[in-house]
């Protein structure tokens, strides 16, 4: 993605608009996503900016998601009353023009909330704005979202699902590491309770949360979206590294203000069960590194992340097992 | 062989030399965190140089030792066998060194799994000790959760 590609694709796109692309920067960051700011100046005189996020060529990636299913997820999502996310513009769905799958958003003019974090606000009430941007996501009505989006048929064959990302770590890696085998173990013997489906993010962190002057929050990077437990999102954050952390604190305050949003109950979601989506809620991501690590082993290249992501995958077991060892055993195991 | 530098030593010095010359010439902040995370990489690789034989040579005889007291204790035939398939042999070199550590670790993952199905809280303690000292010797050699890479923006 880069200036002449990006002009090429918008002469094919908007041939009537007279583009002129002024600018396209690499943005920094990301474990994903080649990402792209750039300007466009219309033959009108206006100028907008845009966001281009585009697939890494393989060799270069270890994260792995469908550019496509991000775009029918932004579609279905772009005009929901209940968030805002950056206006999805255009899709180059083959990477014809861009050279790879890329969508094209809106920039919008903002900080994100961890940036905010940064500048040392009062954390009780960014705890509450956080709560209250999941819970809007969270509470979304699935009869608003277009059938197009995948439904599990239910919501012990989606836990199942997500639990399976464990026996395909496993199988990635010959069945060699006891953490993550004992870990599986533990999560089949602690089967949370029910709780009705939902819009899930997959990576929701203050990162994420665009906050502009004078409208609500923006959602972003969608990604890893599914429809699902809710209670993936709170576990994923659990994880997440960057301070000030807006959970550990006070998990009784931030999970309080959740169930007041969500209506979920105490037993639904609670400071050990958000300890267990922690190890559900990064599954997929972990997959994926134990992906990477083993395609490195075997002697391909996954660029720099993928041998950097082994710090990840040291992170991860450790979390992994000092969360499950406080799990109870039962004699009943799948 | 020469030994003066150590391999270690030798990784040491090239991370000195990307970041003391190398680092402050490169102007594009996503080339400049590029660098950081292999530094991060090359900084592991300087652990591991020093000690991932040496750790698994030490953690072999724990697996191995828990999945046959486990078979002993409960006359288990698919955990005897992981145990018959996974000694430890002489030999240091490296990949020789990860194939009897894989090998033990899925003969304790075999013991650990029967022990947990039948709650067996005796060998359970001492396999989540074995565990335990397995995530702390990983973490020490490899540095841990970093949040080079990661995005405020």
């Amino acid at each position: 993605m880069n200036i002449e590609r990006f002009q090429a694709f918008l002469d094919a796109v908007e041939p009537d608009r007279g583009a002129t692309v002024l600018s396209a920067s690499p943005l920094p960051g990301g474990y994903s996503r080649d990402t792209v700011m750039a300007e466009v100046k219309w033959a009108d005189g206006s100028t907008e900016k845009f966001v281009l996020r585009g697939d890494p060529a393989e060799e270069n990636s270890v994260f792995r998601s469908d550019r496509a299913a991000e775009w029918a997820i932004l579609q279905a999502v772009k005009d929901l009353p209940d968030f805002r996310i950056p206006t999805p513009r255009y899709f180059d769905a083959t990477g014809e023009y861009m050279g790879c799958k890329a969508i094209v958003s809106e920039a919008i003019d903002s900080t994100s909330m961890q940036k905010y974090l940064d500048s040392g606000p009062d954390l009780d009430k960014a705890r509450e704005d956080f709560v209250a941007i999941m819970a809007s996501a969270h509470n979304t009505s699935l009869d608003s979202i277009s059938e197009s989006i995948p439904r599990p048929s239910s919501w012990i064959s989606h836990i199942e699902d997500v639990i399976a990302n464990y026996e395909r770590m496993l199988d990635i890696i010959d069945n060699c590491d006891p953490v993550l085998r004992y870990t599986l173990k533990k999560i089949r013997m602690n089967m949370p309770a029910e709780v009705p489906m939902v819009l899930v993010h997959g990576d929701l962190q203050p990162g994420n949360f665009l906050l502009s002057e004078g409208t609500d929050p923006y959602i972003i990077d969608w990604e890893f979206s599914r429809i699902g437990d809710p209670r993936l999102d709170i576990g994923y954050y659990l994880q997440i590294p960057m301070p000030p952390h807006l959970y550990h604190p006070d998990p009784e305050a931030f999970l309080t203000s959740y169930r007041a949003l969500t209506g979920l109950t105490e037993e639904q979601i609670n400071p050990a069960i958000a300890k267990y989506f922690l190890l559900l809620g990064t599954s997929h991501l972990m997959v994926d590194i134990v992906r990477g690590v083993q395609d490195v082993t075997e002697g391909q290249h996954r660029g720099v992340m993928g041998t950097f992501l082994m710090t990840a995958y040291a992170h991860f077991n450790n979390l992994y097992l000092d969360y499950s060892l406080e799990l109870p055993y039962s004699e009943v195991t799948a | 062989m020469i030994t003066r530098p150590s391999t270690s030593r030798v990784l040491e010095d090239v991370v000195e030399e990307l970041s003391r010359d190398i680092m402050p010439i490169i102007t594009d902040p996503a080339q400049q965190i590029r660098l950081h995370m292999l530094m991060v990489v090359l900084n592991d690789c300087v652990n591991a140089s020093e000690r991932e034989i040496s750790v698994m040579r030490t953690e072999i005889p724990e697996y191995l030792a828990f999945a046959n007291d486990v078979a002993k204790s409960t006359g288990n035939a698919e955990v005897a066998a992981a145990v018959a398939g996974a000694q430890m042999g002489d030999s240091l070199v490296l990949s020789d060194v990860i194939r009897d550590y894989e090998n033990a670790s899925r003969a304790f993952s075999t013991a650990m799994d029967l022990v947990m199905d039948t709650v067996n809280r005796e060998f359970i303690e001492r396999g989540e000790a074995i565990l335990k000292t397995r995530v702390t010797n990983e973490r020490a050699i490899l540095s841990g959760s970093s949040a080079v890479g990661r995005s405020a923006s």
